[in-house]
């Protein structure tokens, strides 16, 4: 009887042993899975909101492309009018100058002034067609634009700038080039419009595996904290398209020190996130 | 001097230094607060030590420890509850429901502690202790669906709000499971009630390991914040 009873008490034990450890076991395994569903949620809330952020910069890439052709095929329309409609009818009127023959003195230096005249804003037009121009740009390539598009800024008086190349010329691509054109176009209207510069340092810099383009003016310069909507929209422009090349803006100026703007652009990355060729836009 | 070096009073006293050294600065108040929890709760740890003894030696209700946790109970309650406020408080007007779980809390205390324990405070508010798990595991899954709801995404591994709520949450749902057995126990021999130690043990470990690296957390946040 006695042997009965131990072995009962022992058997009771041994349960209750066993539904302890089960139960905690639950218990413990309960919020473990809970905690391990919490872990993978959040992982995968954050694979959403990287590819949310990825279309959304996708998006804007998609955009900026779009606005940068519109802006180029205006241009380019805007360059053929000038090219083709106004500088001949200009030749034209410059051509029936030549062959008025007046007796008077005073009329025929006159008539040869218009002359003057109307060949300079035939020339200055031409020149304002080319810089307009994709073709142009992409037929000269960037360092001889930029040469000449330093010669004419020189000749207008407006500021003494100063080219320099470096290093080996390689080509960009048509398409990176013509970006970095309007970069310098953009800086160099930043510069005469707010900078009162008289000066202008243009650094084209070619190595192996970096190029830099840099402008350099002695102007008033700016507190970058404290730049008005026009000159923030402006910088703001150049560093949305040089992004688009897969390059970095940076912008440097403080009050009376003048203002570098340097581009930097690896010529070997790839331009865009879905596998676009680095030499086109579409 | 050896019988004050448990596992409570060793775990419960690191996890107030950790809290000292790493929360003592934080410019947020709640979490400051718990340094002075987690001292109450240390010195309630090594004070009842002696306690034990004199229980085991004459185990009358009037010699038991029970009075003290008893008290203890509205400390945890307050601190805890406290807390929760504030993490919930990031994701939603969390006072309603904090206050209707004190309201709930001090209701059933004081009814368990003057109509169900025959010795009053002698006894210890197990029913309580189980309402308090109970709000608390609650509050932890609603932090863990605000935190998954939430649009804006925070690496869990240095969250100290995730690793406060994840310790509190396990110590929480498996102290349930201990005084539910405790209630069963009671009247077993001493052989049985050995596996509730060795679950409040590990129960306890697991809440302030969890405690202590929320605090390094934090104090790594508040670091990176204020560079």
């Amino acid at each position: 009887m006695l042997e009965l009873f131990i072995y009962m008490q022992k058997t009771v034990d041994t349960d209750i042993k066993s539904l302890i450890i089960i139960t905690t076991l639950i218990f413990l395994i309960a919020p473990a899975f809970i905690l391990l569903y919490v872990l993978v949620y959040n992982q995968r809330k954050k694979k959403h909101i990287e590819e949310k952020q990825r279309l959304k910069s996708e998006f804007q890439q998609e955009l900026l492309k779009t606005q940068i052709e519109v802006q180029e095929q205006t241009l380019t329309n805007i360059s053929r009018e000038i090219h083709d409609n106004i500088t001949q009818v200009l030749s034209f009127v410059k051509l029936n100058l030549a062959m008025i023959d007046p007796d008077d003195e005073h009329c025929k230096s006159k008539i040869n002034e218009s002359r003057e005249l109307v060949a300079q804003t035939i020339n200055d037009l031409r020149n304002l067609s080319k810089s307009l121009s994709f073709e142009h740009i992409v037929r000269l390539g960037l360092v001889k634009t930029l040469e000449i598009e330093a010669e004419r800024i020189n000749s207008s008086g407006l500021i003494n700038t100063q080219l320099t190349v470096e290093g080996e010329i390689y080509s960009l691509g048509e398409q990176r080039e013509l970006v970095l054109f309007r970069i310098f176009q953009e800086a160099l209207n930043n510069t005469l419009k707010h900078s009162g510069a008289k000066h202008l340092k243009i650094n084209l810099q070619y190595s192996k595996l970096i190029l830099n383009l840099t402008l350099e003016d002695d102007g008033v310069g700016f507190s970058p904290g404290l730049i008005d909507d026009n000159l923030g929209s402006g910088l703001r422009n150049m560093q949305s398209r040089a992004a688009l090349i897969g390059a970095v803006a940076t912008i440097d100026s403080l009050p009376d020190k003048g203002c570098c703007i340097k581009v930097t652009l690896n010529p070997f990355e790839q331009l865009y996130d879905n596998g676009t060729p680095t030499n086109s836009f579409g | 001097m050896l019988q004050y070096f448990t596992l409570y009073t060793v775990t419960e006293t690191t996890c107030f230094i950790i809290a000292l050294i790493f929360l003592i600065k934080d410019p947020d108040l709640t979490w400051r607060i718990l340094i002075l929890f987690l001292l109450i709760t240390s010195l309630v740890e090594i004070g009842t030590v002696p306690m034990i003894k004199i229980y085991n030696k004459n185990p009358i209700p009037q010699n038991s420890d029970a009075w003290v946790y008893n008290i203890l109970l509205i400390f945890q309650m307050g601190f805890c509850t406290l807390m929760f406020e504030h993490l919930l408080h990031k994701y939603i007007n969390s006072r309603p429901a904090i206050l209707t779980g004190l309201a709930v809390f001090f209701i059933v205390y004081m009814y368990e502690m003057f109509s169900l324990n025959p010795h009053g405070i002698y006894d210890y508010n197990s029913i309580t202790e189980t309402l308090m798990s109970v709000l608390f595991i609650l509050y932890s899954l609603f932090f863990y669906y605000l935190l998954l709801k939430d649009e804006s995404y925070i690496i869990l591994k240095h969250s100290a709000a995730f690793w406060w709520v994840t310790g509190t949450l396990f110590f929480y749902f498996g102290s349930i499971a201990c005084t539910l057995f405790y209630e069963i126990l009671k009247s077993e021999p001493k052989s049985n009630k050995v596996y509730l130690s060795y679950i409040s043990d590990i129960l306890i470990v697991i809440l302030y390991s969890c405690w202590s690296y929320s605090f390094i957390c934090k104090k790594r946040s508040t670091q990176i914040s204020k560079a």
